[in-house]
């Protein structure tokens, strides 16, 4: 195969091409997998720049008609806001014809034949759109009160759960002929939903579970784009002073029941997973899901004396949200204590690119082959040269996608450094310290991903005022 | 390179010993000013007795004075004014033009009519010169006086004269005050107390105004300072964090004057697009109001309604009368409005998803961070709303003036309404919602500081009201008697 032939079959399906193994991946000599990158970067610009009319506009605009460089592809970045660049009153008023059209600009698939016109919310709208056309919509969890919405397929997605697979696998130091063995699985969230963490249930449940029989979950339901994008309009109209003018629809005044139906059953379910836990001492489990609920399973398990309850081979990744309440400082060493656990990896990714990576032995987060990265000066959005170590805003070129635009620059401030690794990877890597501009300019209340529990609750507060 | 120091003065004496580094806000600029640890007890007024001799002037005597520091603050014969100018240029978000300009208006603060207006207007001097006799129905007699206090302010650094006004009000009220500069402005305040210890160093007046810099958010600090034996009232302006902050040192004793962070907004009806000239005229006003001061005060316009109507038509004439304001804006006088000097990245970025949206938005202008006007195609503001800046305003068309209420709520500051005739019709009505200031459009970043502010009367507030009530028997039934008893 010639490079760029195998560059693409690389990009198109990296799993497949590394056979599900994160090694391999970062061992790529940097001249080859500069060249790999370009020859993709060139291949999916040829093949969008005309499809694609956002892209094709800043195009124009740049002045770019082929890609020669890697360095090309920082002139072509979308900025993070263009998935969020639609009118939110068309969300608030369930205006989901020109919320179809707007998306259409940002994906190859057409989206002329979806049947939106009677959605009565976003659950709906999304699931039309799966429906109708094949399109499997992920969005943000509501940072700053406004939705992110990417245009991805379920290919896309099998793809992430399978990326996420291998990062963890390498994190926890389990082979890689064993990942089809399964774990018995607590996923201490939803059991789905269209955010990226709603999905990350099921990369759980695909890499770790396999079968419904080893897979519990806090909420017996998937977390409604709904009810997070309530929760955030709540939190912003708070913000801005204007919380008289918050218009609840009809439609979500009516799922009131269930959403509180959700709540109680919630708070069984820990019981209930507690139970199981104990029953299962001594087994291989996976946890993962809220650090909130983690540390309640944990103090409890502590009070009544279960102490290194898995013994060291069990997995807890859990994350974010604290469950309404506030986390204790020493909330690892209580998971940590009552797990077994030797460690809580960490991982850093974010929802438009397909990336999850863990740290390696020297702590840095190894960005895979199939991701370009660039950092852009703050100030300024120059591209800073791709060598040394650069701070600045955090962009991607995301080689994986085919229906839409990789390159996306993003809202954190990134380290990232391209000489080589003392753990022996060849990819360049991020330094640990990242934080997000808006929040660095004292900006907005970001709700975590993980903290899909809070908005939950807030949403059932507003809904029982009426 | 020797850095620069921002004095403190404390009642009449200016203080440059025990200097530590401070950071200016957008980490450009450190400067060096007076340990605060070391001045804390100096800084307040222990002994309330000592403000006796503010009562031993007349009002004419306390204008006469600041008549008198105004002809002293002539930017081209200030020293100490030019020095904190120069000084001033690296901490400030404004422009070397526009802030020169600024300080080259601090004379006409302190004209003879202006400075009576500061006080006539919101309380009338006789209160502040004398006790007034009021009769009551009951029988009554008092005699009511506004008496100074002691103040402590927490001044914005958008605008020098934000510092010029408080002098003002602290010397006509007979207050004493503390001015905790703002770290985007540390040199303005402390610039004027210098040049009263030059002008008249044991005069009262002097002697009861003191300034110095500490970091806001300071906690040991303020909360020593901070107390009911140090200062009566708080007059806190500007930001949400440094307002919230302050509130935590609120109790008995201490009350909080809080000039809230606002936002403001503008209002252009119908009548506007009558002919060419008008919609020009409009656009002027309208680009005024944005660009001034590069739309660094909270009474900038940024959110833009306009009855044009929201059909296609109505569309196109809101994108003729955007390039009009975009024109106009960036055609303003040099000393009023040029190119801002940084952009905010994020909104930048917001701005740019936008232009991939032209069926619900049009940006015009906005590519080399000079300003921008965001047209909206839908009745909708932009979501990021409370981050335009940089001479960047959003137009929002509506079918109904009546629409304009929905933009409206309690962090409404400036409404500018265009043409002249609307204002009679939405001052009832827009008050309902927030927007305490309905004004002349174009006027949006002129003020006078003898208006109420915010909603309130800020002298009004910070002088302590005393009553001496005269009770005769023979005109007020006493309490002690039995006809009293069974008449109640």
């Amino acid at each position: 195969m010639s490079i760029a032939a195998e560059a693409v079959a690389m990009a198109n399906d990296p799993p497949k091409y590394f056979d599900y193994a994160n090694a391999p991946a970062h061992q790529i000599p940097r001249s080859d997998l500069d060249a790999m990158q370009l020859a993709v970067l060139k291949q999916r610009f040829a093949d969008l720049k005309d499809r694609l009319p956002v892209l094709t506009s800043i195009a124009r605009e740049m002045g770019i008609d082929s890609i020669v460089a890697l360095e090309d592809g920082a002139s072509l970045l979308f900025p993070h806001t263009v998935y969020k660049s639609y009118p939110v009153s068309l969300l608030e008023k369930n205006r989901f014809g020109p919320l179809t059209k707007w998306l259409g600009r940002l994906t190859t698939i057409d989206l002329s034949n979806a049947e939106v016109d009677d959605c009565d919310g976003i659950d709906a709208w999304l699931k039309a759109l799966e429906d109708s056309v094949g399109l499997s919509v992920t969005h943000s969890s509501g940072t700053s009160g406004t939705m992110s919405f990417l245009p991805r397929t379920s290919d896309g997605y099998r793809i992430i759960s399978d990326v996420f697979g291998m990062s963890s696998r390498e994190a926890n130091g389990i082979e890689n002929d064993a990942r089809n063995e399964p774990w018995h699985t607590f996923y201490l969230g939803f059991k789905g939903g269209r955010s990226h963490a709603g999905r990350a249930a099921s990369w759980a449940f695909n890499n770790f579970a396999h079968a419904p029989e080893y897979f519990d979950t806090l909420y017996d339901v998937d977390m409604s784009s709904d009810v997070m994008f309530m929760a955030a309009r709540v939190r912003l109209a708070e913000a801005r002073g204007e919380l008289d003018r918050l218009d609840i629809s009809p439609a979500m005044k009516a799922r009131q029941a269930e959403f509180e139906e959700t709540q109680r059953k919630a708070a069984e379910a820990l019981d209930r997973i507690f139970e199981k836990m104990i029953s299962l001492r001594g087994e291989r489990v996976y946890i993962g899901g809220m650090n909130g609920a983690l540390t309640e399973l944990a103090q409890r398990g502590l009070a009544e004396g279960y102490r290194d309850t898995f013994g060291p081979d069990c997995i807890v990744q859990c994350g974010g949200g604290t469950k309404g309440g506030t986390l204790p400082d020493n909330w690892e060493e209580l998971a940590l204590e009552f797990t077994g656990a030797k460690q809580i990896a960490q991982y850093y990714g974010m929802t438009e690119v397909t990336m999850i990576s863990s740290k390696c032995s020297e702590g840095h987060y190894h960005v895979p082959p199939w991701v370009v990265t660039y950092v852009l000066d703050p100030e300024t959005g120059a591209a800073l040269a791709r060598e040394g170590v650069q701070t600045g805003r955090a962009a991607f070129f995301d080689l994986v996608p085919q229906t839409y635009w990789g390159g996306f620059a993003s809202g954190d401030e990134i380290t990232v450094d391209w000489t080589p690794c003392p753990c022996g990877r060849t990819t360049d890597h991020i330094h640990p310290q990242i934080q997000r501009f808006s929040e660095k300019r004292g900006g907005d209340d970001k709700i975590t991903c993980a903290a899909a529990d809070d908005a939950h609750a807030a949403a059932i507060e507003i809904l029982a005022q009426g | 390179m020797a850095k620069i120091v921002a004095p403190a003065a404390i009642r009449g004496r200016v203080i440059t010993d025990n200097l530590v580094s401070f950071g200016g806000r957008s980490g450009e600029m450190e400067f060096l000013s007076p340990d605060p640890d070391s001045i804390i007890d100096r800084l307040p007024l222990r002994n309330p007795a000592e403000m006796r001799k503010l009562y031993t002037l007349s009002i004419d005597d306390i204008i006469d004075y600041l008549v008198e520091l105004g002809t002293q603050l002539d930017l081209s014969k200030s020293e100490f004014l030019q020095e904190a100018l120069e000084q001033s240029y690296a901490a400030t978000d404004l422009t070397p033009s526009i802030l020169r300009w600024q300080y080259s208006l601090i004379p006409h603060f302190f004209s003879r009519d202006m400075v009576r207006g500061y006080i006539d207007v919101p309380i009338g001097i006789p209160f502040v010169e004398g006790w007034q006799k009021v009769k009551l129905a009951d029988g009554r007699e008092a005699s009511i006086r506004a008496m100074g206090a002691r103040c402590l302010h927490i001044t914005a650094g958008n605008s020098p004269i934000t510092a010029i006004i408080t002098l003002a009000r602290n010397a006509l009220t007979r207050s004493d005050a503390i001015i905790k500069s703002p770290s985007n402005d540390p040199f303005t305040a402390v610039a004027v107390a210098r040049t009263m210890v030059d002008m008249a160093p044991d005069h009262p007046l002097t002697k009861h105004f003191s300034v110095a810099y500490w970091k806001g958010g300071s906690a040991g600090f303020e909360e020593r300072l901070y107390q009911p034996k140090n200062i009566e009232k708080i007059i806190a302006w500007g930001g949400f964090a440094s307002v919230k902050h302050v509130t935590r040192y609120i109790q008995p004793g201490l009350e909080l004057i809080s000039l809230d962070p606002k936002r403001s907004a503008t209002i252009i009806g119908r009548d506007t697009f009558a002919d060419e000239a008008t919609m020009r005229d409009a656009a002027l006003r309208a680009a005024t109001d944005i660009g001034a001061s590069n739309q660094t005060g909270c009474s900038s316009a940024r959110v833009i309604l306009v009855e044009s109507g929201t059909d296609d038509d109505g569309i196109a004439l809101l994108h003729r009368f955007g390039e009009m304001i975009y024109a106009a804006m960036t055609g303003l006088p040099d000393n009023i409005s040029n190119k801002p000097k940084s952009f905010d990245a994020e909104l930048r970025a917001d701005i740019q998803g936008l232009r991939s949206t032209p069926d619900f938005y049009d940006v015009i202008g906005g590519k080399e961070d000079e300003g921008a006007i965001i047209i909206s195609k839908l009745d909708d503001v932009v979501d990021f709303y409370p981050r335009l800046s940089g001479r960047v305003a959003n137009l929002v068309p509506i079918d109904d003036i009546s629409e304009a209420n929905l933009f409206m709520n309690s962090y409404t500051q400036t409404v500018g309404v265009y043409p002249e005739t609307l204002k009679l019709k939405l001052r009832d009505e827009l008050p309902l919602y927030g927007a305490p200031r309905i004004v002349t459009l174009g006027y949006a970043m002129t003020s006078n500081p003898a208006l109420p502010q915010d909603a309130i009367e800020p002298v009004r507030r910070m002088v302590k009201w005393i009553v001496d009530e005269s009770c005769p028997v023979e005109d007020c039934p006493p309490l002690w008697t039995e006809q009293t008893a069974e008449t109640v």
